[in-house]
């Protein structure tokens, strides 16, 4: 395989531009992530301490192996949300190493109001389940919740992917083996209660833990009963005389080291077979990075200087490198794994969703899974266009994609808007991981011709009333519109409502998607041996 | 005279493998009894028969007088070599030898009655105006003796009166302490000797512990052997001694010997025993027990008169008279033994227990070993701890010390927590060369006799030998996979 | 490759990284260093640490290792973790732990009964030794976990307490 040759120029006036803005995004990143894992008010933070508990992410670190790395999912959920005071959706989850067996973590936060889930909250403990049934991850609950926030449970409760549907998926998971180990650390009531319950080994904290369908204020106001949370559903009577948990710990240490003490007896699972080589790092510098990606939306970049700073030795084999240029495909080695990667320079067109749409057919025969570098705004439009079967070839790609069984990685590099979004493999389409850039926009269409077309409604609707609107009233109504659809489209709002795994700083993209692929091959996929189709 | 065909070794560990060895120096067959938990000792492997006995406990089993009664008629031995504690001390198991017509190695059923009970041996030594110790209380059960004892004044020792070995000894210096102490001496004295009569004694600071090897035949020759110092002691038992003891006039050597002999020929003694004495600073004197058996400490005499002692019992036992007189006693050079025991110095010399995982003592041409070990055993708690005695001869003490602490530092025991280290820095320390040694020397050098701190290199080096070696770390089943390896410590 | 050590009664974390014959130790937060062993061939061993080395007689068995070096002996017990996390937490333990290893001989107390700091709870004895096993703080007695003529390791739990209600 040949070098990717890079014709990047790291002294260019743009460059040095593009990289100012970029490690300024990063560092906005990295702050706001520092702020939502360890800023509390400290009153909380005494509560806990006086509580003899440990703040999450301590917990984490004393959960996961030393020297091993930590790929938190989600950091930012709910970050637009609640008034920004349910950092995280009070929920941690990520992907690490227990024992040298991959798991994937998921721990409550109860420095904020005491762990109790929101509908996001709900919203991202059911994609975390979601994560561990489509990729068969070992998962381990660290619960700490005081249950359901009440005054938003209509949002949290009733429908199919709401509240339920985590339980479900602890029990889906249980049945095609994929173990589950529960640390109880506070009260898990109701609902809660079954998290621990439904896992294959439950371990309470003595004088911490509670497990019960209803707390001692509801047992008291249901039938007049007095009883301590202890005596209710502690460590003690769950563990000798209930058979509800099946270890009591004296503290949070030891219940942690007894996780890792069970988690070290499961078995290392099988990888699904992928063609693997020795890994090597990168030839180009990940840091590029920040001097490629442009500080404008609208401006142009290259995708395989970006490929170039995550594949092994910056090599790769471009597929049809002469057609349909505005797409690129082809073969690299992500740590060792070969993987096929499909990425955009340009709008799709008929020819690039083609050639799009052949070479997935070939790395879903030949057990390469995919990723997805999206940079898209959309199918080409315009007469010549469509006689040209423009809407046809962009559904041949959408049908190919969706029923890949190899798995599909996604990471939105930039622009990802309408139609493009969905054939480069967006979250509906079921990428086992999806994460974006901070600079990254999502919306069903380019902001500047949403914006217009919005303003122009919102013009003619005053105009109706007979409100006669000067030239700067049209301007102040078109840049509010344009402000708030900017907000809405960004990467901040997408992570706070959940509609990725995750912002990632660029320069770790290399790291973030060869552990994503590693957790995505726990699962065995489909061979699906068929003649390859020349579209 | 009648030639015994056939010894029974009523004992366990580095003595009976000592006797053993004599035995089968003398041609003499010989038989043991054990316990299961001594199945795997070298006494027991190497002896030519063996008759395994049991008890509630292991030690019980070594007091139970009627099963080795038994062991010696279904085996035909004629005779039994009691070694040291159990039932050396005990007259009622020499006299129902005797009326089995099984001979007894050790001194009379009379002279274990008078001398082996501590208390009558005091009256004896009082009666006959031997030097005592002063301020003695009448052994006594009920309240009254915790009110005698009282008496004496403090500091005292409570000691067990049907056996010695400092076993259960208890020094008391205050009164709240008293009736505890007494409780705990009287329960340790039941379980070691069978006998919870204990009595009380005025406890001297700093005196020296000076004790004098006498032989005695059945036809009235009685001869001393010289004398050992015993007084670098913890908790009451020794664990250094040598011969000659340093820094003693000729002429208060001679007197305290020959105050022995007196004592032995006046309490008609026959057989081995030793006399043992308090040597105050000032060069007085005082009897403080006879113990009327071989001594664990025996080998120092040994090395330095060449003469062996269980041969000496044996030959006595036999009825033959001792082959040399009191003039033609030599005594050569100097022994130092040292007691390896298995228990830990740095905490208050509470016993250990582990597996000898290393276990290497080195001998030589000066340097002997009596042992009750070998690599691979396990050391319980259901016996004394002591796992062998080193004994080194030099010709001079300087030139003993020299070897012994050669011969201590090659000493490795790995897997159970020793006194090796401990011993060593005993015999090094200035004080020790100097001999200014009496009972009080572990206590004023306390702080000297720890060891040496490590700084944090020496400590680190530790550390990480023991990672690297111990398969909790270097387990493969636990190693991180790629990528994870490779990225190590990251977080996003 | 994490694990505690207690040697001389103090407790370091040590970490282990790398394969083979190239390993990198981590002592507490101290900057890793490149540790090597190798034997001698004479039964004993060199360890290197960093710049320092010295000679050693090893032995280990289980969870200990047992190390002849710079004159003395040493014990050194590779925590297990789950036990290495009871020890962690600050606070006075409610548990009695044994010595030494021994037998218990007699029992004071029983469970449910109020008890303060320093009293006797039970006698236990080793080689003769009698000792009495004393509560660590006031509360109450909870579980007894050996009866009298039973046997134990040092360090077991003799007697667990649970605290005084505030």
């Amino acid at each position: 395989m040949r070098r990717i040759k890079s014709a990047i120029d790291p002294l260019s006036p743009t460059y040095r531009s593009y990289e100012r803005h970029n490690r300024h995004l990063v560092a906005t990143l990295h702050e706001c992530q520092r702020k939502a894992r360890h800023e509390r008010p400290d009153r909380d933070v005494e509560r806990l301490r006086k509580q003899n508990k440990l703040l999450v992410h301590e917990r984490i670190d004393l959960l996961l192996d030393k020297g091993t790395p930590f790929l938190e999912l989600s950091t930012l959920a709910a970050n637009q949300s609640y008034d920004g005071k349910v950092p995280s959706a009070g929920l941690v989850s990520g992907i690490g190493i227990v024992n040298g067996r991959e798991v994937l973590v998921m721990a409550s936060d109860s420095s904020i109001k005491g762990g109790a889930w929101f509908p996001l909250t709900v919203k991202k403990m059911v994609r975390t389940t979601d994560i561990a049934v489509e990729n068969h991850l070992p998962m381990v609950h660290l619960v700490d919740a005081a249950g359901a926030f009440l005054p938003f449970q209509s949002d949290l409760f009733a429908d199919r992917h709401m509240a339920g549907r985590l339980f479900r998926n602890q029990c889906i998971l249980s049945a095609k083996g994929i173990k589950q180990v529960a640390l109880v650390l506070g009260h898990s009531t109701a609902g809660g209660a079954y998290v621990p319950t439904l896992c294959d080994y439950s371990i309470m904290v003595r004088g911490a833990g509670g497990v019960f369908l209803g707390g001692p204020p509801l047992v008291k106001a249901a039938t007049g009963e007095d009883v301590s949370a202890d005596e209710l559903g502690g460590a003690d009577v769950h563990s000798t005389i209930s058979g509800t948990a099946d270890y009591a710990a004296d503290n949070e240490q030891e219940g942690i080291a007894l996780v890792r003490e069970i988690v070290g007896t499961f078995s290392r699972p099988k990888k699904a077979e992928v063609e693997y080589r020795q890994p090597i790092e990168p030839y180009y510098d990940p840091q590029e990075l920040y001097g490629i990606i442009p500080d404008d939306i609208k401006k142009q970049f290259n995708m395989l200087e970006v490929v170039a700073r995550i594949v092994d030795a910056s090599r790769f084999h471009e597929f049809k490198p002469q057609y349909g240029t505005t797409a690129i495909c082809g073969f690299a080695y992500l740590y060792g794994w070969k993987v096929g990667i499909i990425g955009n320079n340009g709008v799709l067109f008929s020819d690039s969703a083609n050639k799009c749409t052949q070479f997935m057919q070939i790395c879903n025969r030949d057990r390469v899974p995919i990723i997805f570098l999206q940079n898209i705004t959309g199918f080409m439009v315009g007469k010549e266009y469509e006689h040209g079967g423009i809407t046809k070839n962009g559904a041949k790609m959408l049908m190919v994609q969706s029923n890949l069984d190899v798995p599909k990685l996604t990471l939105m590099t930039n622009g990802s808007f309408g139609a493009g979004n969905y054939a480069m493999c967006g979250r509906a389409f079921d990428p086992r991981f999806l994460f974006s850039w901070p600079n990254s926009q999502i919306s069903v269409m380019g902001m500047e011709q949403a914006a217009k077309t919005l303003s122009q409604l919102r013009i003619r609707s005053l105009e109706r009333q007979e409100k006669k609107l000067s030239d700067e009233e049209v301007q102040q109504i078109s840049e509010g519109i344009k402000q708030d659809y900017f907000e809405k489209s960004g990467a901040y709002h997408s992570t706070s409502e959940l509609w990725d795994d995750g912002i990632i700083d660029p320069a770790d993209t290399r790291k973030v998607l060869g552990i994503a692929l590693s957790a995505s091959l726990n699962r065995e996929f489909k061979e699906s041996p068929h003649g390859i189709l020349r579209i | 005279m009648n030639k015994i065909k056939k010894v029974m070794v009523a004992n366990r560990g580095e003595i009976a493998s000592r006797i053993l060895r004599t035995l089968d120096h003398m041609g003499i067959a010989s038989v043991i009894v054990y316990h299961a938990a001594d199945a795997g000792s070298p006494a027991v492997k190497g002896a030519s028969e063996i008759v395994e006995i049991d008890g509630p406990t292991p030690v019980a089993a070594y007091l139970d007088m009627d099963q080795i009664i038994a062991a010696c008629k279904a085996t035909d031995a004629d005779a039994v070599h009691p070694g040291f504690g159990f039932l050396a001390e005990n007259p009622e198991f020499a006299r129902r030898l005797e009326h089995e017509g099984i001979k007894f190695i050790g001194p009379s059923p009379e002279n274990l009655e008078l001398m082996g009970n501590k208390v009558k041996a005091r009256s004896f030594c009082m009666n006959n105006n031997f030097p005592l110790a002063p301020s003695v209380a009448e052994v006594s059960t009920g309240d009254h003796f915790a009110e005698q004892a009282r008496k004496i004044g403090f500091p005292l020792l409570i000691k067990a009166a049907a056996g010695g070995g400092g076993k259960g000894m208890q020094i008391v210096r205050d009164l709240v302490d008293l009736e505890p102490a007494i409780q705990i001496a009287k329960t340790a004295a039941l379980r070691a000797f069978g006998d919870d009569t204990v009595y009380a004694e005025r406890y001297e600071e700093k005196p020296r512990h000076i004790e004098v090897q006498v032989l005695a035949d059945e036809f009235g020759n009685v001869v001393h052997l010289g004398e050992r110092e015993c007084s670098i002691q913890r908790r009451f038992q020794k664990i250094i001694e040598e011969s000659p003891a340093p820094r003693l006039e000729a002429d208060l050597r001679e007197r305290i010997c020959t105050k022995a002999v007196e004592i032995a020929i006046r309490a008609g003694y026959h057989n081995a025993g030793t006399v043992e004495f308090l040597l105050a600073p000032d060069g007085d004197f005082f009897f403080l027990e006879m113990n009327t058996r071989i001594q664990v400490e025996h080998p120092v005499t040994e090395m330095v008169t060449g003469i062996d002692l269980v041969e000496m019992q044996i030959r006595v036992a036999q009825g033959e008279p001792l082959p040399f007189n009191q003039n033609q006693v030599q005594t050569s050079g100097h022994a130092i033994e040292l007691r390896i025991y298995a228990e830990d110095p740095q905490n208050d010399f509470l016993p250990t227990t582990g597996q000898l995982l290393s276990y290497s003592i080195p001998v030589g041409s000066n340097v002997r070993v009596d042992d009750g070990f070998i690599e691979g055993m396990k050391v319980t708690s259901a016996f004394d701890p002591m796992l062998a005695k080193l004994i080194i001869h030099g010709k001079t003490r300087n030139e003993a010390i020299e070897r012994a602490c050669k011969a201590i530092t090659d000493t490795l025991i790995l897997g159970i927590t020793t006194n090796v280290d401990f011993l060593a820095r005993i015999i090094s320390h200035p004080a020790f060369a100097a001999g200014q040694i009496h009972t009080g020397f572990i206590t004023k050098y306390k702080d000297d006799l720890n060891p040496t701190a490590l700084t944090k290199e020496q400590r680190n080096l530790l550390l990480a030998a023991a990672a690297l070696t111990s398969r909790e770390f270097m387990n493969p089943e636990f190693d991180a996979m790629e990528p994870y390896a490779s990225i190590g410590n990251w977080r996003n | 490759m994490h694990r505690r050590i207690e040697l001389l009664d103090k407790y370091d974390d040590i970490t282990v990284y790398g394969r083979s014959s190239r390993h990198l130790v981590q002592v507490n937060d101290d900057a890793p260093q490149t540790a090597v062993l190798t034997a001698t061939g004479s039964g004993d061993h060199i360890i290197q640490l960093g710049e320092r080395h010295t000679r050693v007689n090893i032995k280990v068995k289980g969870e200990m290792a047992y190390i002849r070096a710079f004159g003395q002996t040493f014990e050194l017990r590779i925590v297990n973790p789950v036990e290495q996390a009871g020890l962690s937490v600050k606070g006075g333990s409610n548990k009695a732990r044994a010595p030494m290893p021994g037998v218990v001989v007699d029992i004071h107390v029983a469970e449910g009964e109020p008890i303060l700091k320093g009293q006797s709870m039970m006698t236990i004895e080793s080689m003769k030794i009698l000792t009495a096993i004393q509560a660590p703080i006031n509360g109450k007695v909870g579980k007894i976990h050996f009866e009298p003529g039973e046997p134990f390791e040092k360090g077991a739990i003799l007697v667990t307490l649970s605290p005084q209600e505030e």
